[in-house]
């Protein structure tokens, strides 16, 4: 991680400045120094107000809308308002504090944002890029708006209260798309319909009716323009459906694995958002267990974009901190036509009632990754 | 950004102002051409994207060996050890010029320009200095408010690419800023700007300050000059257009006067000769006068008081000398002084000790001759050759010197035969010695009387030289004569109505006792080109240069000169504009409550019933604009609107905005869009903490939005209780 570089305080440089002016000022009664003295002290005295002006109208509000992910910049909106009705508002950093009751500093970097100029009563969108560190839910509680214009000698601070958590989700790598049509056989797998449900007005298009076919699903008008009977297609082949069973169960420092333990963890937890991401993209169904911490362990079978975020989002709210606890096996019983795939930090002995699963451990994420595939090719 | 763009310019010609402004402290031309040079090089050498800075190592190379060669000098000149600093600062500058561009280095150069000015101001003392540093520092302000946004420019854009690992590049982006930035901030820095000038102003003013005790110095050694006169073969007479004094004359009905003649502005009379060409001022019959402001002093010089004039003497440097045409019959100063008069020679000076005048008005008797009872000398001048010489005038003009003891007007004419023989074509006048021969000047060096060597073989000087020569040939033959020195003045400023003396106009003549106890002016200098007594009107250059010796001066006195009694003057000139004002007021208002008293008769009593009135009155009116003031505020707090919130007393919901005020101080603001009770929830605050909160917002409710009034003891409990709520947040959150 870089370090910023230390420099000395513009305070600092500004009275080492007056204790040399100042006595040729007084004792040797020089009235140029005196004139430079003058204008130094004004120039403090006009920073230490305009800036204490500026700041007592100035409102800063947090706009959080979407979840981070580890490995992409995340970018956290301010909306600066200035309600001054005549003094505009120049050079103003924002920045989050730190504080008990604070996490984000424990899953980013630290950012700042920085506002060139705020006119009176406009109000403007400042940013702050913020690289995340580490998986987990980020609290933030109080920003800080610091500015020191005009002369810079004195730095005014407000702090403003907004509480807000961010979840940080898992990173997410791209891996070699023929991992899933190895865990999950391709082909149609049956038909997906409402009808079991006493029917529904799904549509997924139309054919021709065939015998067999209810009266009520003919598509009366389209036959009409046709000159032949169409029905509507209330039905179409399932998508494939792949269980991932994050499997936490051992704890941390019982693993079997070399290196960082909390690491291999961390890994096979990016190594399930990875498949989850992959699976998705290939317009799977997947759903996913995670045994042996207290999350919400089983999700239903589902695609798309906003099932893979609620997927994540359980996977960012994984505390490896906690006690490990016995697995629950009932809920991944139910394996009929599925592909099922276990992670775990480890390579250990696969679990007898999941005997027909694939098993991967953290550590072969990295053989998985596409471009290690093009690596490997080239 | 169009805002930031003319800041190199301007940082740029902030540095060069600076290394320029110590140039001129320095009065060092080959350090102004050097380093001048290089700093101007130095913006097509590292100034731009395709820009180059000379190695790190390199520039430490060059700061030491300058730092050697400064300490070498220092020890060589320890007296000019802040010259030596302003040099060293100067080359380090210059170093700095060439370094790399970037955000610390460009602070460094301000700070070292700002270094410069400090370090200059402590030895310059001329107004070039002067003018740079006035402008200097408002080219400064202006650059650091740039270099502030500039700054924060680069450090976000550093900062943007340092938060992100290099394989995911993040577009910089225009910086964040308002519609009209560019006008905003054009205004704003015009405002800091004049707030900066008119600070700085009034804490150069306000500041405490000594007596400036060099200036009196100065202008006691520059008077004491007067009373001694050494002539100096070698030595050039520089012609000075600085401006010494304005003079005007009135008469009695306070209409200016011109004289046909120049004014002869008596300062000093040398009438001892004390051997190699040093003359001085012998006999002091001094008697002391109390001076009065706003009315003139009578001196004890007294004559007939027929053609009397007033003569109003406006000095550009303080003064202890008084220069006075003749005869000074009467003397007023602001401030009251003590006034000297030696009464052997009929000249004027100040007390020893007392501050100097920048201005005086004397009485003055227009008479011919001057009278003065001291006519004794105790070294007269004496010389075989220069007797020979006089001797051989008076034949000339056929007058015996057995006569002269006797005869006054054989006095008048052997002084005027003296006069004419020194006004001659055999003598010229000049300021300059370069015209001299070597051999003959080297001679006049070597020889023990320079009055008789300027007489005899090298006839070329100055007025001193010709003032000395009479007076030489006088004394030879026992003629009572005296050297005097002071202005002539004969430049008339048609505009103000007064005659302008320059440094220039400095002259010396010479007095001769034609009758008892008169003494009779002669001006043996020839009125050639260059004589104090050709005083031609002045080119166009020389206005200018006047103007600028004018602004000089006015520098000198006001800003380099200003003292602790010159703010006395300020502050006793302050004082009688508000006293009097002071006083109107109350006696208008005397005057007011007699004619109310008067017209309705009410006596004593009845008066003091206005006067509580009045009182009453006073005090309901400040009361009312204390309320409306709180009023203002809390609506402001709250966000009332007039239209919605008319039915909504203020001072029922004033313990919210007291509330608020007591979240603020601990920096949580509530944001306007957020609903009050919305707000104090997310606050997690302790759960007494959170209810009290929660109850003070939920009657906030019902008093705002559900018609309900707390009577005054309701009021009260509230407001304790947000005070309650204060101490407890106080614990909380240290």
């Amino acid at each position: 991680m870089e370090t910023r570089k230390a420099s000395i305080h513009p305070t600092i440089i500004f009275v080492v400045l007056v204790s040399l002016v100042a006595p040729s000022a007084f004792f040797q009664s020089k009235n140029l120094p005196m004139w430079l003295l003058g204008a130094m002290v004004t120039t403090m005295a006009i920073t230490f107000v305009w800036t204490k002006l500026v700041l007592r109208n100035i409102e800063v509000r947090r706009v959080v809308l979407e979840p981070a992910k580890m490995g992409e910049p995340y970018i956290v909106r301010y909306v600066v308002t200035n309600t001054a009705k005549r003094i505009a508002g120049f050079s103003l950093w924002i920045e989050e504090q730190t504080s008990s009751r604070t996490t984000w500093h424990e899953n980013f970097r630290k950012a700042r944002g920085w506002v060139m100029e705020v006119g009176a009563s406009e109000i403007v969108h400042g940013e702050a890029i913020f690289w995340p560190t580490k998986r987990g839910e980020a609290t933030f509680d109080r920003i800080r708006v610091t500015t020191s214009f005009p002369f810079g000698m004195i730095r005014s601070t407000k702090v403003v209260s907004q509480s807000a958590s961010v979840l940080v989700q898992p990173k997410v790598e791209v891996l070699q798309s023929s991992i899933l049509q190895t865990i999950v056989s391709s082909g149609p797998l049956g038909q997906r319909s409402n009808r079991r449900c006493r029917g529904g007005d799904d549509f997924y298009g139309l054919r021709e009716l065939v015998s067999g076919d209810r009266i009520g699903d003919i598509a009366w008008k389209a036959s009409a323009k046709r000159s032949e009977l169409v029905c509507i297609l209330r039905a179409r082949p399932s998508l494939p459906k792949i269980r991932v069973v994050l499997d936490l169960t051992t704890p941390t420092d019982e693993l079997k694995c070399n290196g960082d333990h909390r690491e291999s963890e961390e890994k096979a937890i990016s190594f399930c958002a990875s498949l989850l991401n992959e699976a998705v993209r290939q317009d799977q169904e997947v759903s996913l267990a995670v045994l042996g911490v207290q999350v919400q362990s089983t999700v239903g079978f589902h695609s798309g974009v906003r099932h893979l975020d609620r997927l994540l989002s359980i996977l960012a709210k994984i505390n490896l901190e906690e006690i490990r606890c016995s697995v629950p096996m009932r809920p991944i019983a139910n394996m009929q036509q599925v592909g099922l795939c276990v992670i775990r930090p480890d390579r250990s002995k696969p679990m007898r009632s999941l005997s027909g699963a694939w098993y991967f451990h953290a550590a072969q994420l990295d053989e998985l990754l596409l471009r290690h595939s093009k690596k490997v090719s080239a | 950004m169009k805002v930031l763009r003319p800041y190199r310019l301007l940082r740029f010609s902030l540095v060069l102002s600076a290394i320029l402004a110590q140039c001129v402290a320095l009065s060092s031309i080959p350090v102004l051409v050097v380093s001048g040079t290089l700093a101007a090089l130095s913006w097509y050498v590292t100034e731009g994207p395709r820009g180059k800075s000379i190695p790190a190592w390199f520039s430490r190379f060059l700061v030491l060996a300058v730092f050697v060669y400064c300490l070498f000098d220092a020890i060589a000149l320890e007296s000019q050890l802040p010259e030596v600093l302003g040099r060293f600062v100067v080359w380090l500058t210059v170093i700095k010029l060439y370094g790399k561009r970037t955000v610390e280095n460009e602070a460094q150069l301000l700070l070292l320009s700002l270094l410069l000015f400090a370090v200059g101001a402590l030895y310059a003392t001329g107004l070039l200095f002067g003018v740079l540093l006035v402008v200097w520092t408002g080219l400064a302000a202006w650059v650091l408010l740039l270099y502030q946004l500039h700054q924060g420019m680069e450090t976000m854009r550093s900062e943007r690419y340092e938060a992100v690992p290099v394989e995911y590049p993040t577009p910089w982006t225009r910086p964040v800023s308002g519609l009209h930035v560019r006008k905003t901030f054009c205004r704003c820095a015009t405002i800091l700007l004049l707030l900066g000038l008119f600070g700085s102003a009034f804490f150069f003013v306000v500041v405490p300050r000594k007596v400036a005790v060099v200036s009196i110095e100065q202008s006691m050694a520059m008077d004491d000059q007067l009373e001694r006169m050494e002539l100096k073969p070698d030595q050039d007479i520089q012609l000075s257009n600085k401006k010494i004094m304005t003079v005007s004359l009135q008469n009695n009905s306070g209409e200016s006067v011109r004289l046909p003649q120049g004014l002869r502005l008596r300062g000093a009379a040398l009438n001892e000769y004390q051997g190699q060409g040093v003359w001085e001022t012998g006999l002091h019959f001094k008697s002391s006068i109390e001076t009065v402001s706003d009315q003139f002093t009578p001196l004890s010089v007294t004559g007939n008081r027929t053609d009397v004039l007033v003569m109003d003497v406006s000095l550009y440097q303080p003064m202890s000398k008084v220069y006075s045409i003749y005869r000074p019959i009467g003397i007023e100063t602001d401030p009251p002084t003590t006034v000297t008069t030696n009464l052997a020679n009929a000249t004027m000076g100040l007390v020893l000790g007392s501050t100097p005048l920048l201005g005086y008005r004397v009485q003055v008797d227009l008479e011919d001759t001057i009278i003065s009872p001291y006519s004794q000398k105790q070294n007269q001048y004496q010389n075989e050759e220069v007797y020979a010489l006089a001797l051989e005038i008076l034949k000339n003009n056929s007058i015996a010197k057995d006569e002269i003891p006797s005869s006054f007007e054989a006095r008048r004419r052997a002084a005027r035969a003296f006069e004419l023989f020194l006004h001659s074509s055999e003598f010229t006048y000049s300021t300059s010695s370069s015209g001299v021969p070597i051999l003959r000047k080297a001679a006049m060096l070597r020889a023990d009387d320079p009055t008789a060597e300027f007489l005899l073989r090298m006839k070329s000087g100055h007025c001193e030289f010709f003032a000395a020569a009479m007076v030489a040939l006088c004394d030879t033959v026992n003629i009572p004569s005296r050297i005097v020195t002071g202005y002539y003045a004969d430049r008339w400023d048609a505009s103000t109505k007064s005659y302008v003396v320059l440094g220039r106009d400095a002259h010396a003549w010479v007095e001769v006792e034609t009758e008892p106890l008169a003494w009779e002016t002669f001006d043996p200098t020839p009125s050639s080109v260059g004589s104090p007594i050709v005083q031609e009107p002045m080119t166009f250059a020389q206005n200018i240069r006047m103007n600028w010796d004018y602004l000089n001066s006015a520098w000198q006195e006001y800003v380099f000169g200003y003292d602790s009694s010159m703010q006395n003057r300020l502050v006793s000139g302050a004082n009688p504009y508000w006293r009097d004002h002071l006083k109107t007021v109350v006696n208008l208002f005397k005057t007011t409550g007699s004619r109310v008293s008067g017209w309705f008769d009410i006596g004593a009593g009845g008066r003091l019933w206005i006067d509580l009135v009045m009182g009453a009155t006073i005090l309901s009116g400040v009361a009312l604009l204390i309320l409306r003031w709180r009023r203002k505020r809390t609506t402001q707090l709250l966000r009332f609107s007039q239209q919605v919130e008319e039915g909504v007393a203020v001072v029922n919901v004033e313990f919210y905005a007291q509330l608020q005020r007591v979240f603020a101080r601990q920096g949580i603001v509530r944001p306007a869009h957020i609903p009050a009770m919305t707000w104090v929830h997310s606050l997690h605050l302790s759960v007494e903490s959170d209810t009290i909160a929660t109850s003070l917002s939920s009657t906030y409710y019902e008093i705002r939005y559900g018609s309900y009034c707390p009577s005054r003891s309701e009021r009260i409990a509230l407001m304790q209780q947000v005070q309650q709520l204060a101490m407890m947040l106080r614990k909380e959150l240290r």
